[in-house]
């Protein structure tokens, strides 16, 4: 199992794959800045390498006494090494700042909107257009039973989608791996426009989301399940939830006390 | 080949003229009574380095602890709020009770004598910083005896998981008691430092002549006299959240939660080059003394510390990337350029030791060990610095393995290079090399064991500060590697331990310069006696008096041999 997923892997340089037209954006500029750092490194511990063996040599030839030559400056070589950093970085920041771009892109209308709600210790994913809190009362805690516990977050693929990122107790952070970004979710922020960001989901799949922001006692069990499915399956989810679920109620932002839920074994 | 000078005899130096500080200090008392009481610079030194050494045990066992909870998924040996308590002081333990103290200590034994002074510029601050820093350690571990345990909101605080609501404990008061006391300690040592460096410095011993160590210190005290201030206010500010309702970071009351990352990375970012720059300049002193060679490119080096101390102070949002509320790429070119002046002190490192007569002893080998390790610290620092791939990256366990090859592979690495270097100069007697070694060798393949996996659980979707986690994440077996590298790193601790001992008991007397090094401590008896010097300084007209004045023959070559052949190659 482990060794599917080192060659699956592999296919991006180890990240996940990606599941958002954002992700890919990442996951190119992902393998430049990945291959680069080991090419440095690898430069540094061959050098290293190259010294410790080449003084064996000399050492075994010249004797535990032997001074070697006092050298200590060389201005050109110190200036190469100093310049040619000094343009790789500026390359590699000119990179960053397209794919940034990119990432911080607000479209005006997006296909659909979700106002994701973290709380201690627990999401709640709210559709403001559908009308719809998926999940109903909020009891659910993350348990080691598995994540079929896990508050759920549908999403139809192909569609670009808001998340409005909100909290109201301490700081939370929203990432779903597969995603390959995450925004946190700060009390008081969301009085000037709360964090947002967009993403345009490319494949279906099931994905576990997490807490990335340490956030007390239960943080670990902070889990969230995402589902990307096809669009008119999305639309058969969204009917038979209204269905079934109460109207949203404005401004029900769920307090802490209701969902403390101390997890057996701890 | 070696010495011009005539060694002085024993006897000679055993004579103190009667206005040498020895006679004033003729009834110094010995044994505890010593420790408690001196104001002697190298007694306050190593009584720093202990300390520190021990707050590092405590620190690596709540590590161990951690380790081994997660070694398998959904375990219940330590539960939620144990384990948040666990890292929490591990963290704080590690970074301001453990890495920067002890180096503190060594500054204290060692920068004076390298500057060629008799003690620090203020005793009595120093011993009074020493009191201030053991006693900021003990009161935050005393929270650990508290019904609500010892304080759980991560090393940063951040609010509002650290105001009175969220984590009314004592455990929290006494965790910023313990910041508040260890910072202004910090302070103290820090103008001391600057005082004795500006000050104190032995005639011939310019600005450009200070070894690398000593440059180091120098600029790390004026960062610590920059950001420290920022920290205690900033505790001061929680402390008042949490008592006085304060409300400054309270978002319901129109305070900032924001604000208090501002401050606290203000000062927390510098704080990691406060931890690492003098191990720099330790290592820097290893590795020229090991291959009998000047530090190469010495003025280029001072100039990096000099950029990365000025540029550290302008990176702090780049821990809140995530948080969407900083200007990106401000903070990332920034962050970006720091690994400019970084990697030139790369190169400094091996050109010092390029061509070198390399003696591979427990030090050098500890310190070439700190050059594999740091790099990959390094170049991953680049990574993090991408706002873009910081989004997928903080917070996750790749963070977690960054820092630690910074602050482990960077830092505890260059530590052991300098207690195996110094240590003869520390107590007259050298490590014995065989254990060292072997404490080099698991230290090396526990550490990277440890901690190279953990880049890969990262980018899988661990998130840090994780109690546990589902079988079903896919994350068992990168973590029991990691797991079992933490044992065998924690059993690498045990050779170090018992050398310690058996050279304490066993150990073979050395003389004054066992590794032919060139800077001043090497030209003061081992260990040094009270007043430090007891015979006259050797002329200092390069930072490596005593290998000019040992090795005549052997200077270091011009600074441009090229400026001579130059003019001759560019006339056609
Ligand atoms: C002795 C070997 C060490 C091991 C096995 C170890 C292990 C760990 C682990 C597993 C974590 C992550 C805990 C979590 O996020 O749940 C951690 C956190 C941390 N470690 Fe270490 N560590 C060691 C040494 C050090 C050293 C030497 C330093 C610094 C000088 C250090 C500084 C930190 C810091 C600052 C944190 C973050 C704490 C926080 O998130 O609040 N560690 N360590
Ligand atoms: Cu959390
Ligand atoms: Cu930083």
């Amino acid at each position: 199992m482990g060794l599917a997923a080192l060659v699956a892997g592999c296919a991006n340089n180890g990240l996940p794959e990606s599941a958002t037209a954002q992700g890919d954006e990442v996951t190119s500029l992902w393998g430049i800045f990945l291959w680069l750092a080991v090419a440095v490194a690898a430069l540094i511990w061959l050098l290293t390498a190259y010294v410790v063996i080449s003084s064996m040599r000399r050492r075994r030839r010249d004797g535990d006494d032997a001074v070697p030559r006092q050298k200590q400056y060389n201005t050109r070589l110190e200036v190469v090494y100093t310049a040619i950093p000094l343009v790789l970085v500026g390359v590699l920041f000119w990179m960053t700042t397209a794919v940034n771009a990119e990432l911080d892109n607000v479209s005006d209308a997006p296909d659909l909107t979700v106002e994701v709600i973290g709380f201690q210790w627990q999401w709640q994913f709210r559709y403001p257009t559908q009308e719809l809190v998926p999940d109903g009362p909020l009891v659910v805690s993350g348990s080691p039973s598995g994540p079929q516990g896990y508050p759920e977050l549908v999403l139809p693929v192909g569609a670009t989608v808001r998340f409005e990122l909100t909290a109201d107790d301490v700081i939370h952070s929203f990432w779903v791996p597969e995603f390959l970004e995450k925004r946190d979710l700060i009390p008081g922020v969301d009085e000037s426009p709360s964090n947002v960001i967009e993403v345009e989901v490319t494949r279906a799949g099931t994905w576990t989301g997490r807490c990335a922001e340490y956030c007390g006692l239960n943080h670990w069990q902070m889990a969230f399940t995402v589902r990307a499915v096809p669009a008119d399956e999305f639309a058969d989810w969204v009917r038979v939830s209204q269905a079934q679920s109460q109207p949203m109620v404005a401004g029900s932002v769920p307090g802490t006390t209701a969902t403390t839920n101390p997890v057996s074994g701890a | 080949m070696t010495t011009t000078l005539p060694p002085p005899t024993d006897a000679a130096a055993a004579a103190p003229e009667p206005d040498e500080p020895a006679a004033r200090h003729r009834r110094e008392p010995t044994g505890i009574l010593k420790w408690v009481t001196s104001s002697d610079h190298k007694v306050i030194g190593i009584a720093y380095m202990v300390t520190a050494f021990c707050f590092y045990l405590v620190g690596g066992m709540m590590a161990l602890g951690i380790r081994g909870q997660l070694a398998k998924p959904e375990q219940t040996m330590i539960d939620n709020g144990t384990y948040n308590e666990l890292f929490t002081l591990h963290g704080t333990i590690m970074l301001l009770f453990f890495l920067g103290s002890f180096a503190f200590g060594v500054a204290n034994f060692i920068l004076p004598l390298q500057i060629g002074a008799r003690d620090m510029a203020f005793p009595r601050l120093n011993q009074t910083s020493y009191w201030l820093y053991l006693t900021g350690g003990l009161v935050m571990l005393s929270g650990l005896f508290t019904t609500d345990g010892a304080a759980d909101f991560g090393w940063f605080a951040y609010t509002p998981l650290s105001d009175g609501i969220r984590s009314p404990g004592v455990g929290g008061d006494l965790w910023i008691a313990g910041v508040a006391l260890v910072g202004v300690s910090g302070i103290m040592t820090a103008v001391n430092i600057v005082a004795t460096t500006m000050t104190m410095r032995a005639p011939g011993m310019t600005m450009f002549r200070m070894p690398i160590f000593v440059w180091n210190m120098l600029i790390v005290s004026g960062l610590v006299l920059l950001v420290f201030p920022v920290l205690t206010a900033a505790a001061v500010m929680l402390y008042a959240d949490r008592h006085f309702g304060g409300h400054i970071f309270d978002a319901a009351n129109g305070g900032v939660p924001v604000l208090w990352q501002h401050l606290f990375w203000f000062f927390g970012h510098p704080e990691v080059y406060i931890l690492i720059l003098p191990y720099f300049g330790m290592v820097t002193e290893v590795f020229a003394a090991y291959s009998r060679k000047p530090v190469f490119g010495y003025k280029g080096f001072v100039f990096a510390t000099v950029a990365i101390g000025a540029l550290s102070v302008g990176v702090w949002a780049h821990h809140m990337y995530a948080t969407g509320v900083v200007l990106l790429p401000f903070f990332g070119v920034l962050t970006m350029l720091i690994a400019v002046p970084t990697g030139v002190k790369f190169f400094n490192w091996i050109g010092t030791m390029w061509g070198g007569n390399l003696r591979f002893s427990a030090s050098l080998l500890f310190g070439i060990g700190f050059l594999l390790s740091f790099v990959i610290g390094g170049v991953t620092g680049v990574m993090l610095a991408s706002p873009s791939l910081d989004f997928h990256l903080t917070d996750s366990y790749f963070v977690v393995a960054h820092f630690h090859y910074v602050l482990y592979g960077g830092g505890v690495f260059a530590l052991f290079a300098a207690i195996y270097y110094w240590y003869p100069k520390f107590t007259g007697k050298a490590l014995h090399e065989g254990w060292g070694k072997l404490h080099f060798a698991l230290t090396f393949i526990g550490f990277n064991m440890t901690f190279l996996v953990q880049h890969q659980l990262g980018v899988d979707g661990m998130p840090r500060r994780t109690a546990s986690y589902l079988s079903t994440d896919g994350f068992d077996t990168l973590n029991l590697i990691s797991s079992i590298g933490a044992m065998l790193l924690g059993l690498s601790t045990l050779p170090f331990l018992w050398n310690v001992f058996r050279t304490w008991r066993w150990g073979e007397r050395v003389g004054r310069n066992p590794w032919d090094a060139g800077t001043l401590e090497w030209w003061a008896p081992s260990p040094p006696p009270i007043g430090n010097f007891d015979r006259p300084l050797p002329a200092i007209t390069s930072e490596r008096p005593v290998w000019d004045a040992e090795h005549p023959e052997h200077p270091a070559e011009a600074e441009h041999p090229e400026r001579e052949i130059v003019p001759a190659e560019a006339s056609p």
